[in-house]
């Protein structure tokens, strides 16, 4: 075994961590070097040193100290409130009753809201754009009592049958004349408007499919009233 | 909630068994026979904090000794004592009887010094000098050795600890527990949970860097006592 050798075992030997036969070996060896014997000499001290690296000797306050912190933290722990405890102490609570309650209600409250205004949708525009519809057709629907701005001639077979849902029926004529009124902020806007002579005519189908509104204007009438037909 | 459920267990009616160890091992007295620390660990992790206690006075010089070394000032070594025995306590039910307990020990003792290394690393603190911190210590030397026996055992406390500093965490877990603890590289390896080669290389490369060091710094030390 050559010095090299020697000193990368000599750190185990030191410490007694090498096996029996090897450190025969480095025991020969250290016999006859004298630089090894050297390195192992100050590795046989540094190992001491090491060992006897003690720490210092800690009075019995510092352990009860200590034994003091850790039973506090333990009993600490265990009185703490867990996640499960916290929900389970929040519902049986009579506040989580009572919040629990006005949700109910105010979710009620809505649901019967929307059931009730379900059938009150505005009726939707079909086959003809806007723009044919001349202006001042806003005044008579304005001018005229409600009743009077549904033409005579609108088929109305749906609501017959419905005559005595008067309330429902108010509602529709209202959301007609809003319509008619959007309609024809829309057509005074359109220059094709004013320009053409044509008799122009605007579908409206409402919601229910039985129910659509047709309206003519003739163009003579331009200046006055409008007369106009329902179909 | 586990815990709750163990002071709970703590309440009820001592048994016969809890009883007679009662009287077998009066409070402050160490625990000798291996069966009564089983006994012990048992009531324990039942929820037993007298007998929780009793494990901690049979096991906090080991516990104190080790987070020293590897720590190196008394205020980090109780810190961490006290968060091993919270981590022993947390954990005591996972532990099986035909474990060897202080190899259990050992091995979370380790843990806590290194999350307070990481934790000391990220705060960039400074490695606490021994003699700056030693508020409630007995120096053993203090009795019987004159004034100048004192101050070189002192020098030589700090020599070990500033190259034990040094020393990658593997390393110095390795080096406490080989050579300061005495535990055999086998039982290094199960605490390390590693094979024992590697922990003999680890010891070895710590040896080296230890006899370095010392011998870096008493070749200085001559050199100013030469001037």
């Amino acid at each position: 075994m050559n010095c090299k050798q020697t000193e990368e075992l000599l750190p185990l030997y030191a410490g007694r961590d090498l096996e029996e036969e090897r450190a025969t070996v480095v025991t020969e060896h250290l016999q006859t070097c004298a630089a090894c014997a050297r390195v192992a000499n100050e590795y046989r001290e540094s190992v001491v040193l090491t060992e006897q690296f003690a720490p210092p000797v800690f009075s019995e306050a510092v352990y009860a100290g200590i034994r003091q912190r850790v039973q506090r933290e333990i009993e600490t722990e265990a009185l703490a409130p867990t996640w499960s405890h916290t929900i389970a102490s929040l519902f049986r609570s009579r506040l989580a009753w009572a919040i629990a309650s006005m949700l109910l209600i105010v979710v009620s409250m809505f649901a019967i809201y929307f059931m009730m205004n379900r059938g009150n949708v505005e009726p939707q525009l079909a086959n003809q754009p806007p723009a044919n519809v001349q202006p001042g057709t806003n005044e008579r629907s304005k001018s005229g009592p409600p009743d009077s701005s549904v033409p005579a001639g609108v088929n109305t077979g749906g609501d017959k049958q419905h005559l005595a849902r008067g309330r429902q029926l108010q509602r529709r004529k209202r959301s007609r004349e809003a319509l008619a009124d959007r309609v024809n902020t829309v057509a005074a806007k359109s220059p094709e408007a004013t320009s053409t002579s044509k008799t122009l005519r605007l579908e409206i189908q409402t919601k229910d499919p039985k129910i659509r509104i047709i309206w003519f204007v003739e163009p003579e009438t331009k200046s006055a009233i409008p007369s106009s037909k329902g179909i | 909630m586990k815990l709750r459920r163990r002071i709970t267990l703590r309440a009820e009616p001592a048994s016969d068994m809890a009883l007679a160890l009662d009287i077998a091992l009066p409070v402050n007295a160490l625990i000798s026979d291996q069966t009564s620390l089983a006994l012990l660990i048992e009531r324990a992790a039942a929820g037993d904090t007298a007998a929780f206690e009793r494990i901690m006075i049979h096991s906090q010089q080991r516990v104190m000794a080790v987070t020293w070394r590897m720590l190196g000032n008394d205020a980090d070594a109780r810190d961490a004592s006290q968060e091993v025995f919270l981590r022993v306590y947390k954990y005591l039910k996972r532990f099986r009887q035909d474990q060897d307990f202080f190899a259990w020990l050992y091995g979370i003792t380790i843990n806590v010094c290194r999350d307070f290394l990481k934790q000391r690393q990220a705060q960039r603190s400074r490695f606490v000098p021994l003699s700056e911190d030693a508020e409630g210590v007995i120096f053993a030397a203090a009795d019987d050795a004159d004034a100048e026996s004192i101050v070189l055992q002192v020098q030589q406390r700090e020599l070990i600890a500033r190259a034990i500093a040094l020393l990658p965490f593997k390393e110095r877990a390795s080096i406490v527990l080989r050579d300061m603890e005495g535990c055999s590289t086998e039982e290094v390896a199960r605490v390390m949970k590693s094979s024992a080669t590697t922990v003999r290389s680890q010891i070895s490369s710590a040896r080296k860097k230890i006899r370095i060091y010392c011998q870096q710094q008493l070749r200085r030390a001559g050199q100013e006592k030469a001037r």
